[in-house]
């Protein structure tokens, strides 16, 4: 138990001089104030064999053997500055996520510019790492996942650089604090509530309204350079009538408006899971819809920015950091 | 399973596993070597998918019973031979049971432990070299880890980069560090010795001239003697039972005392009896003649192969039959210097010693005792009779061949009536058993002669095929040294072996390989002896460098300097040891300069991002200015002024360089008025 509270308060203590050292940027250049650098576990293995050794060459009195302790010894200082040199001058640019849903990995970007021959087997994840994959790292670009199942907004935390390269005796890291943050929807939840949401609240101006599709014959329109063969009424030229094009003409459903209230039955979460399939279910259809969630109201519209606001509005309902 | 390795990471592994395999063969039980095999296959087998790896319980349980049989199956070998077989052990199963990382991990390790094992039983350059070539591989497969994505050349450069700068400090380490002494005692391998054993028949020198193995190497302070003279003193053999030589008890017991390193305690009995028989010989006072040093190679006995005469010094005790023995075993090869005396003035011989001298088996060889009666009969005195031997040596049909008839039960009389061809203990044998069925007391001396000088004429090498047996006998109140085989061959005396046979092509027989056999080529002859100084160089100076020879070369160093005192100069040589390495790494003169304007802004942006206003990505300095000034405490008025004269400074045409340093003073002012605001 007091272990317990010693490594959360160690973690606590650790967490502050990190980000008093270390504050939240967009970007950074590896250096020396930024990085750690220590014998890895197979680095200090092999410094307790050096020490073995020596003690085989001491009371041998070998010399050969004293040289190979020397040697390895000093290929550990130089391994020290290799590893360094690896990770120092890497350019680390954290790019502005999109909104992404909670039932997946939230993909995080970061544009990485490294000097020629350097940057290699770097390891990139999230210090507190949530994903079963953590990163995919490409020439000149970072995806880094983290998962959430909770909506809203999604902080990953620091980012932790690592590697062991090129022998593994040293590990070289850093955790970096890039703001990470994105706004993560409910997942959407499949269901046939439509019937629900076309209540009395809904304004019947829609059902009438028209444009331009493929559904039902129109009118003819005279024939213009360019236009479809198929649509040509062939019947109007063998009459001699010349040339015209058919018009068709399909219904846009009627405008419907999502309630919050409407659904019943299920938890609050489920409801907004429920919200956001059908925000993206009409949006797909083309149907015009609007959201009411109580507090926040939002007309009837149609579009991605309106869809981006009807999903941000859900997810964060109820939530005081919006 | 996923195969974790990459083919290049397993094939280092297998061949780095087979090279330290064979490093060890010598030290190793064959079914040791046998099991590793079994590993190799196994491993190989498993990474074509036709096996799969053991689980850990039976891994565990094999592990167990393996550790068990190798320790009852070298349990006689000594502590030693026990923990190599363990540490193999434990790499072979390592080896067969990678699985992750750190498996591959605990397996390079072993291996450098292993290297440095093998560096315990071999010190020549050649075997450094390889078990550097070893040590090379293992940290490739470091290599072929962790930076996987290196094409091949690329971790090759990696890899000399790294070890190049790896050595400038290591040497220096070497060199400056002080060696301390053994903190306690190791255990030795009771291995299978080489060179001279302490019983000689026909047949047992015969098998050491067919190897060219190196014995040791001497330098002399003074002239190096000639080849003739070169008499290497090792062994006395007294004791003979008809077919074999063998010291007496009272040798074997000397011996014993060395051995348990009670050697000075016997030279002071002797002391003892010699004041009380020979007053005389106490008077004359050996000199120094020469000094010599021999560095000789492991052959994990006490012998001390020695010139006539040396004396007993602080961890060497000198045999009543006036051979040298070290307190410890040569186990490494080590450098001893010895100082030759005109005389042995301390050991006389005992009445027994003497007795012993004279002891022959009873019976048999009945037509050499008719011919040595034959010779008496003719009047002649016993020293007569034996130069009448060595006189028959010469002026019969005797040769000199390494490749004898078989000799029958009544050996001496088989070769010196029948046979008539042998080499140098069948001379010696012969001739000793002459002396002393005439009362004359003989010994055999085996040991080596000559040695073969390298172009510069700075050190000998003596090989085993120098190996000698030559005989004393007791005249005119000391021992004198005679060697039938001269009266045979001189040229085997004066020249060496190769010379003194009568078929050259028996020398080395067998030993294609061996340079020594094509001493005919002058350029590898060339080869040869360039290699050799180059091992004797190596021999000096690295695997015998001590705190003395530290201590000279560092006062050397600082002979030329006298404003530095030791510890400055240790520490001078590991700075700049430490300063290559960092310059050569960061190539500081590589790094693209900063421009003054440039480093001036960066300054004053420090300050101002982490208080107020991050530049964004593309902003000119000229907005950024304009919008830190709307943030800040500091004079709106300044922050223009900044960003206008960092762009005159960095844009405009025709900038003579003392405009331009003007207008930098002007710049670092305003950068110092406006850091100060914030």
């Amino acid at each position: 138990m007091i272990v317990h509270k010693l490594k959360a308060l160690k973690a606590k203590y650790f967490e502050r001089w990190l980000s008093k050292r270390m504050p939240a940027v967009e970007q950074i250049t590896l250096n020396r104030s930024n990085t750690f650098i220590f014998p890895s576990r197979f680095g200090g293995m092999l410094l307790a064999t050096c020490l073995v050794m020596f003690l085989i060459g001491t009371n041998y009195q070998n010399n050969l053997i004293l040289l190979l302790v020397f040697f390895l010894l000093s290929f550990m200082v130089t391994c020290l500055l290799f590893s360094y040199q690896n990770l120092s001058g890497l350019n680390l640019t954290a790019v502005a996520s999109d909104d992404q849903f909670t039932d997946q990995a939230s993909i995080f970007r970061l544009r990485v510019n490294a000097k020629k021959g350097d940057a290699q087997q770097i390891q990139y994840f999230f210090k507190n790492s949530t994903s079963n994959i953590n990163s995919v790292v490409d020439q000149q670009s970072v995806q880094l996942f983290a998962k959430s199942t909770q909506r809203g907004w999604f902080k990953p935390g620091r980012v932790t650089v690592q590697s062991y390269y090129p022998f593994g005796l040293f590990k070289v890291w850093t955790y970096l604090d890039f703001g990470f943050s994105c706004l993560l929807y409910p997942a959407p939840l499949e269901n046939k509530l439509q019937s629900i949401t076309l209540s009395g609240k809904e304004t019947a101006i829609g059902g009438h309204q028209k444009k331009v599709g493929f559904d039902t014959f129109n009118h003819l329109k005279p024939f213009q350079q360019g236009e479809s063969l198929k649509s040509i009424a062939w019947k109007q030229v063998a009459q001699g009538k010349g040339f015209f094009t058919k018009q068709f003409e399909q219904e846009i459903g009627g405008d419907v408006y999502l309630s919050l209230s409407a659904l019943k039955g299920v938890s609050l979460e489920d409801k907004l899971a429920m919200l956001t399939y059908q925000v993206i279910n009409y949006q797909q259809q083309g149907v015009r819809y609007g959201l009411d969630l109580g507090q926040v109201v939002i007309k009837v519209d149609t579009g991605a920015s309106h869809q981006t606001t009807c999903l941000r509005a859900i997810a964060l309902y109820g939530l005081n950091n919006a | 399973m996923l195969e974790f390795l990459t083919r290049q990471s397993l094939s280092l592994i297998l061949l780095s596993y087979a090279l330290i395999m064979v490093l060890l063969t010598d030290q190793l039980h064959s079914v040791m070597i046998i099991f590793g095999l079994l590993c190799a296959l196994w491993r190989v087998a498993v990474f074509t998918g036709r096996v799969a790896l053991l689980n850990k319980l039976i891994t565990n349980i094999f592990t167990l019973i393996c550790s068990a049989l190798v320790i009852a199956l070298v349990y006689q070998q000594g502590m030693l031979s026990i923990l190599v077989h363990l540490v193999v052990l434990g790499f072979s199963l390592k080896f067969l049971e990678l699985k992750s990382v750190r498996d591959v991990h605990f397996f390079v390790n072993t291996g450098f432990v292993l290297v440095a094992l093998f560096l315990v039983f071999n010190q020549s350059i050649l075997m450094a070299g390889i078990a550097m070539v070893s040590t090379l591989l293992l940290l490739t497969i470091l290599l072929s880890l962790h930076a996987k994505a290196l094409a091949n050349y690329q971790q090759f450069k990696l890899l000399s980069k790294a070890v190049l700068l790896s050595v400038p400090l290591a040497v220096v380490l070497f060199v400056v560090l002080p060696r301390l002494p053994s903190m306690w005692k190791m255990p030795l391998q009771n291995k299978a010795t080489t060179g001279l054993s302490d019983s000689v028949s026909p047949g047992s020198i015969a098998e050491l001239s067919q190897s060219s193995e190196l014995a040791f190497r001497a330098s002399f302070d003074g002239k190096i003697p000639a080849a003739a003279t070169r008499y290497w003193r090792v062994l006395t053999l007294d004791q003979f039972d008809g077919k074999t030589w063998t010291q007496s008890s009272q040798l074997k017991y000397q011996e014993q005392q060395v051995k348990i390193g009670k050697g000075p305690i016997f030279n002071r009995g002797s002391l003892q009896y010699q004041s009380k028989n020979t007053r005389s010989s106490t008077q004359s006072v050996a000199t120094k003649e020469n000094s010599y040093q021999i560095i000789i190679e492991p052959h994990y006995k006490h012998y001390l192969p020695s010139l006539d005469f040396a004396k007993a010094t602080a961890g060497r005790v000198l045999l009543s039959d006036y051979s040298l023995r070290t307190l410890k075993p040569v186990f490494k090869r080590q450098a001893f210097t010895i100082d030759q005396f005109n005389q042995v003035d301390q050991i006389s011989q005992s009445p027994q010693s003497l007795k012993q001298s004279l002891q022959l088996p009873t019976g048999g060889n009945p037509k050499t005792k008719a011919w040595i009666a034959t010779q008496q009969a003719s009047g002649l005195d016993s020293y007569s009779i034996l130069e009448q031997l060595l006189a028959k040596f010469n002026q019969e049909n005797f040769r000199y061949t390494l490749k004898p008839a078989l000799l029958g039960e009544q050996q001496i009389d088989d070769f010196l009536f029948t046979s008539q061809a042998g080499f140098c203990v069948h001379y010696a044998s012969t001739y000793l058993y002459v002396a002393r069925a005439l009362n004359v007391p003989a010994r055999m001396v085996t040991g080596y002669l000559g040695g073969e000088l390298d172009s510069d004429s700075e050190f000998l090498s003596v090989r085993q095929y120098d190996a000698h047996a030559w005989v004393e006998i007791w005249k005119n109140q000391q021992w004198q040294r005679v060697d039938p085989t001269a009266y045979v061959a001189p040229e085997r005396v004066e020249q060496g072996i190769m010379q003194g046979l009568d078929d050259q092509s028996e020398f080395l027989s067998g030993q294609y390989l061996s340079i020594h056999r094509w001493q005919a080529n002058p350029f590898l002859n060339q080869l040869r002896s360039a290699f050799a100084k180059a091992d004797y160089l190596w021999a000096v100076w690295v695997i015998n460098y001590d705190n003395e020879k530290q201590f000279k070369l560092l006062q050397n160093l600082l002979k030329g300097l006298p404003w530095l005192n030791l510890s400055i100069l240790i520490l001078l040589l590991l700075l700049s040891a430490a300063s290559i390495l960092i310059l050569w790494v960061f190539k500081p003169w590589q790094t693209e300069k900063v421009p003054s304007e440039d480093r001036l802004f960066n300054k004053l942006y420090q300050k101002s991002a982490q208080q107020h206003l991050i530049r964004e990505k593309g902003q000119t300095i000229a907005d950024y200015c304009h919008a830190l000034s709307q943030l800040t405490t500091a004079e709106p008025q300044l922050l223009i002024d900044f960003a206008k004269l960092y762009n005159q400074i960095k844009f405009k045409p025709n900038l003579s360089a003392t405009q331009r340093k003007r207008l930098l003073v002007e710049l670092n002012e305003l950068q110092k008025k406006i850091s100060k605001q914030f």
